[in-house]
């Protein structure tokens, strides 16, 4: 019995990797333009995430211990909004990050009430729910690796990538 | 493209699928436990000294060997190693009465005369005693009562209510009447053994110890004019403490006991004011020094 | 009443007697130096168990002086060389070099291949055995032994229990901070045995907490991707196994003190609250219903209060509800923020993490609310754990990174509930979320 979840679990793992490798996107921002390689010098694939990037936005910020959406963010994820209407099939995973400024456990849930809150204004503006999941990953995927005021600004934040999709 | 998303999807919801059904998806841990060994204890009966150790029987090659200036000296007897510290006070400042006394909280042990004696715990205890144990002997109450007597005692002698906060083991002295010239000690003869006491007294332990503000110990002892114990202390509160049940407080017994053995001699003390100082009790409270 | 006679009539009598002249002091400062111990290497008959001996002796020594309660002596000092554990000391020997306590101790084989570590404690000054004991283990397991003599020591002399024969489960961390690998491993109280438990690769453990009476953690896995899983780790099968399975993230557990259960927040649509799983029947109860942040809930000793964190009056805070979630209040009242709670296994304290003026503390707090202290301070620190007996507290410190962005390591540290004895713990690399288990058996 054990063996046949230990193997499952490779099976399982083994998926995982396959499924990133073919859709799943990089979330690390020095990577973002990743999946523009194959397209053609005149621009990002429509509907791929740089794509996204380069036409939306795909990051909001937040304010020290804030989820609350600044008018800036809030323009960002119109954007966006108005991105996914074009791309219907484009499912997307929206995840939220703190600074390090904080406990692991108190900014896990806070990043999950920023990318809770952007996912509420998404479908305040008509995105269907369904197309939209969210993770928190706390203060554990910083941007900017820094300690200083600008990185934490940037590591605040709601970060929008696609799942599943394509055009 | 087409067939990419399908099987985008599919792999998903496989993984998905995998995290539900199989709790173990996950690769497992490269490396597990080592099981434990288990230790067997042999009782402590076994090894008792007094059983299996000649107790206290010189060694022959104890007596063969020149042994160094100390031939196992009673506690009684001045040692080289507490006299250099007993010798330090010396250098202090000569303090004068008031940083002497400034002690926030007078008589931290002695129990307010009530009609019925008991043990009482330290009164300034901010919250009510938790649990103290019920007087169940004359030994208890006599032990209560010589405080008792020793609080009316002080009471009689003062001229100031007893509930004034702000009142100290110093002032109170100085309020009594003289008894004779050479009855009192003066502030810096009690500086000294402040500080003597308090370099001897190993707290570490016990601050760290819950409620440490209701450990405390007082020990009655006596001294010889050159400053030896002519007696062995005495632990006044031994009865409350044993009753009490509390592992930290008879370490605090303990530690107390070896602050004054360790302290001596008290040579220190000038033997032209013997009178003074041939008779002391000491009020062990560690509450101060816990940070709060 | 007739005693109550005996004692009036004492009381006048005594009153009668001419006023002593006993002097009564207060004292209420002592000395806060480590206690000085005297161990002289452990005996044994021959080279092998002569070896033994002095790499027992080693270990007690180590656990001993890193307690910051004992100063252990150093051995050039000695002028009584011990030739059996069942000699009495010649105490003047030992007093000479200002040694309070004399541990002695001697190996030996067994017929049955085992070996003995038999141990005398002595105390100097009253010349009186304090205590003895002797423990039997294979011979590759004289590490423990010594641990075992050391808390055996320090029962003795503090009147509570050790923490020496402990082990620490912490999350080894490697790699930049963009892209940390972050693995589960296990190593000794004192650094010794680290021993990997996950590889790190497909997930990053967050927050593990050992079960208070079995060999079991419990810790957070944080994927990608999907929302981050409360899991189980049992240390002595490897086994692990998710706790359920929730769309929203599960994370913060923390067994209860039985190890019956695992408290734990969930988050449900960006909102977290408190949780509580029976084991047994992998029920779930919910505690807290409330629309801020509810996590790092924590249980008294005795089960019957749960201490978490809230920001429901607008920054996070430490509260306090009874183990159904009922009678929930506020207990931390001082400026900036307080997190992380973690009630003392003695149960009359509760560690936390408090944020204030940009800089991050450890501290201790009564249940109450009252008896604030903070222990520690630096740029960046969290996540206290307690040793088993309630003395010591050990947390993970992180440094700023510099300009450039490279730097800022974490490590472990230990600091005394007095805040005295501020120690690193010694760890292969980087390390966080540090987790005391129990008192081994």
């Amino acid at each position: 019995m054990m063996k046949f979840f230990k193997i499952a679990g490779i099976f399982a793992s083994l998926a995982l990797v396959a499924a990133c490798a073919s859709t799943g996107p990089d979330l690390d921002a020095s990577a973002g333009a990743d999946t523009t390689t194959s397209a053609a010098p005149t621009g990002p694939v429509p509907g791929s995430q740089a794509d996204l990037e380069n036409s939306a936005g795909h990051r909001v910020f937040f304010g020290y211990d804030e989820y609350t959406l600044t008018g800036e963010a809030q323009a960002t994820l119109a954007r966006q909004a108005a991105w996914l209407k074009e791309y219907p099939e484009t499912r997307i995973l929206v995840a939220g990050n703190c600074d390090e400024r904080g406990t692991r456990e108190y900014n896990l849930a806070l990043g999950a009430r920023r990318a809770e809150a952007a996912k509420s204004y998404l479908v305040s503006l008509g995105v269907d729910a369904s197309r939209i999941t969210t993770v928190s990953y706390g203060k554990e995927r910083p941007i900017d690796p820094r300690s200083t005021e600008a990185a934490w600004s940037v590591n605040r934040n709601a970060t929008t990538t696609i799942t599943g999709a394509g055009a | 493209m087409r067939f990419g998303l399908f099987a985008s999807v599919v792999l998903h919801l496989a993984i998905v699928g995998a995290g539900f059904i199989l709790p173990q998806f996950i690769t497992l841990p490269d490396v597990t436990s080592e099981p434990y060994i288990p230790l067997d204890l042999i009782a402590e009966a076994e090894l008792d000294l007094t059983t299996s150790v000649p107790a206290a029987a010189p060694e022959p090659v104890e007596e063969e060997e020149p042994d160094p200036d100390l031939p196992e000296p009673q506690v009684e007897e001045p040692e080289p190693a507490p006299a250099e510290e007993a010798a330090e006070p010396e250098n202090l400042p000569e303090p004068e009465p008031e940083p002497v006394v400034e002690e926030p909280e007078p008589e931290p042990v002695k129990p307010e005369p009530k009609p019925e004696p008991k043990p009482e715990p330290p009164k300034e205890t901010p919250k009510p005693p938790v649990k103290k144990p019920e007087p169940k002997n004359d030994d208890l109450d006599l032990d209560a009562l010589s405080q008792l007597i020793d609080k009316e005692r002080e009471d009689e002698r003062r001229e100031t209510p007893r509930d004034t906060p702000s009142q100290t083991t110093e002032t109170a002295d100085r309020e009594r009447p003289a008894i004779g010239a050479g009855d009192r000690l003066t502030a810096s003869d009690e500086a000294k053994m402040r500080a003597a006491i308090q370099r001897c007294w190993n707290a570490g332990t016990i601050i760290g110890a819950p409620e440490p503000e209701k450990l405390i110990v007082v020990i009655d002892f006596e001294l010889n004019r050159d400053g030896t114990l002519a007696s062995s202390p005495r632990v006044v509160n031994e009865l409350q403490i044993n009753l009490s049940g509390n592992q930290f407080w008879r370490v605090a017994q303990r530690e107390a006991l070896s602050a004054v053995s360790k302290c001596a001699p008290y040579d220190f003390l000038p033997v032209e004011r013997y009178e003074s100082w041939k008779e002391f009790r000491l009020n062990f409270n560690p509450a101060e020094m816990v940070g709060r | 009443m007739k005693r109550l006679l005996i004692i009036l009539l004492t009381a006048i009598a005594v009153a009668a007697t001419p006023a002593a002249a006993r002097v009564t002091i207060d004292i209420t400062q002592g000395n806060v130096d480590p206690m000085p111990v005297a161990a002289p290497n452990f005996l044994g008959a021959d080279e092998a168990t002569q070896g033994l001996g002095r790499d027992i002796t080693g270990v007690i020594m180590n656990d001993l002086d890193r307690s910051g309660l004992f100063q252990v002596i150093d051995q050039r000092a000695y002028i009584e060389k011990p030739e059996s554990v069942n000699q009495r000391p010649r105490f003047a020997d030992w007093r000479i070099i200002n040694a309070q306590v004399l541990i002695v101790g001697e190996v030996e084989e067994l017929s049955d291949g085992r070996i003995q570590v038999a141990t005398r404690v002595w105390d100097v000054y009253s010349d009186e055995q304090l205590g003895a004991v002797a423990f039997k283990t294979p011979a590759d397991n004289w590490r423990r032994a010594a641990h075992k003599v050391a808390d055996f020591v320090y029962k003795t002399l503090t009147g509570e229990d050790g923490y020496f024969d402990t082990r620490i489960v912490f999350v080894h961390e490697t790699g930049p901070k963009e892209k940390r690998v972050k693995r589960l491993m296990i190593m000794d109280q004192d650094g010794a045995n680290p021993i990997p438990l996950t590889d790190g690769l497909n997930y990053q453990v967050l927050t593990p907490r050992f079960s208070p009476t079995q060999q079991q953690i419990t810790y957070m896995a944080l994927f990608d991707n999907r929302p981050g899983q409360v899991y189980l780790f049992n240390i002595e099968t490897g086994e692990q196994e998710q706790l359920g399975t929730f769309r929203g993230m599960t994370f913060a557990p923390r067994f209860s003190p039985d190890g019956r259960e695992v408290m734990m927040s969930m988050e449900r649509n960006g909102n977290s609250d408190i949780f509580n799983m029976d084991l047994s029947t992998r029920r779930l109860t919910r505690l807290t219903d409330n629309p801020s942040v509810d996590v790092s809930p924590t249980m008294s000793p005795d089960g019957r209060r749960i201490a978490f964190t809230s920001d429901r009056g607008g920054t996070p805070q430490i509260y306090t509800m009874n183990a159904d979630g009922s009678n929930q209040k506020r207990i931390t009242f001082g400026q900036g923020r307080y997190q992380t709670p973690v009630w003392s296994p003695r149960g009359d304290l509760i560690a936390f993490t408090r944020q204030y003026n940009g800089r991050f503390y450890i501290g201790v707090i009564r249940p109450d609310g009252t008896g604030e202290r903070l222990l520690t301070e630096s740029y960046l620190e969290e996540g206290p754990t307690w040793s088993p007996n309630g003395r010591v507290i050990m947390f993970y410190r992180q440094t700023p990174t510099r300009r450039d962005g490279t730097g800022g390591s974490s490590q472990l540290w230990s600091v005394d509930l007095t805040g005295r004895n501020l120690r690193r713990v010694r760890t292969p690399g980087d390390a966080s979320d540090p987790a005391w288990s129990p008192l081994l058996p």
